[in-house]
């Protein structure tokens, strides 16, 4: 056997008759299927996009402001005891904790 | 879709025209049975028009066309429907194919796994050297010569002596 025999076997392949027109029919077709739907892909890819960078980052973003401001509010000076807020316990924390 | 249809003129005529048997015999080696060597055709040339691909010469046509056939034809049996399911068509193909008789050696080649079917193919069909065919299939070429021997060993095995 030579290489020859590869070349030979492969050569004698021979689509069906007719089967040149039908798939050049179906190209024709399906690329412009393809062109048609090429519009919702882009869409589908922004909104896939969004969803795996911006919406993590939001959720990120809401969390760092949450954890800021709670940080903040809890490191505030606080007074203990009487004096700043007088009048019913209610308007002032219950009187356990006061800001300056 | 305008740009698709752009390549619809006489330029793919005569794209298909000179191109179309190389890629269905390519397909046909790979594949199962003549309607998916079909469907895979098909596939390549869609490839081109909604690409809009730019061939700088007749040598880059073909090395482009075989990497893509061949990768197509490695991707299509990934499908997991594809692999569950035989549709009607190919149901009715099957006997069909039986009856037409392909050649003893192309039935080996096409037995041979996927990695010495493309050293094969590309070695032997498209006289590629084992360094372009390295590049083609990102191997190194150490790798690509293995193959190769191995390949004609097996068909030594199968079919009888093989020259180098």
């Amino acid at each position: 056997m030579s290489d020859n025999t590869i070349r030979k076997a492969i050569d004698s392949v021979e689509s069906e008759n007719g089967a040149k027109e039908r798939m050049y029919r179906n190209i024709i077709k399906k690329a412009r299927q393809a062109a048609l739907e090429e519009e919702p892909v882009e869409q589908k890819k922004k909104a896939a996009l969004f969803v795996r960078y911006a919406l993590p980052a939001a959720v990120c973003l809401c969390l760092l402001v949450i954890g800021v401001a709670r940080f903040a509010y809890e490191s505030t000076p606080v007074q203990a005891g009487r004096g700043i807020c007088s009048g019913r316990q209610s308007f002032c924390g219950g009187g356990k904790r006061r800001r300056l | 879709m305008s740009e698709a249809l752009q390549h619809t003129d006489e330029w793919f005529e005569e794209f298909y025209e000179r191109n179309y048997k190389l890629v269905y015999r390519l397909c046909f080696t790979y594949m199962k049975n003549r309607a998916e060597a079909e469907d895979c055709t098909e596939d390549v040339f869609v490839k081109v028009l909604t690409g809009n691909f730019v061939f700088n010469h007749e040598t880059h046509e073909k090395k482009w066309l075989t990497v893509t056939s061949i990768n197509l034809c490695k991707d299509r049996p990934k499908h997991w429907w594809k692999k569950q399911v035989t549709s009607i068509d190919e149901a009715n193909e099957i006997p069909e194919e039986n009856a037409a008789p392909i050649d003893e050696t192309l039935e080996v080649v096409k037995k041979l796994p996927t990695k010495y079917k493309d050293v094969i193919y590309l070695y032997y069909y498209m006289d590629y050297k084992t360094e372009e065919i390295a590049a083609m299939l990102n191997k190194p070429p150490s790798t690509v010569r293995n193959h190769l021997r191995e390949a004609r060993e097996l068909l030594r095995r199968q079919i009888g002596g093989f020259e180098q």
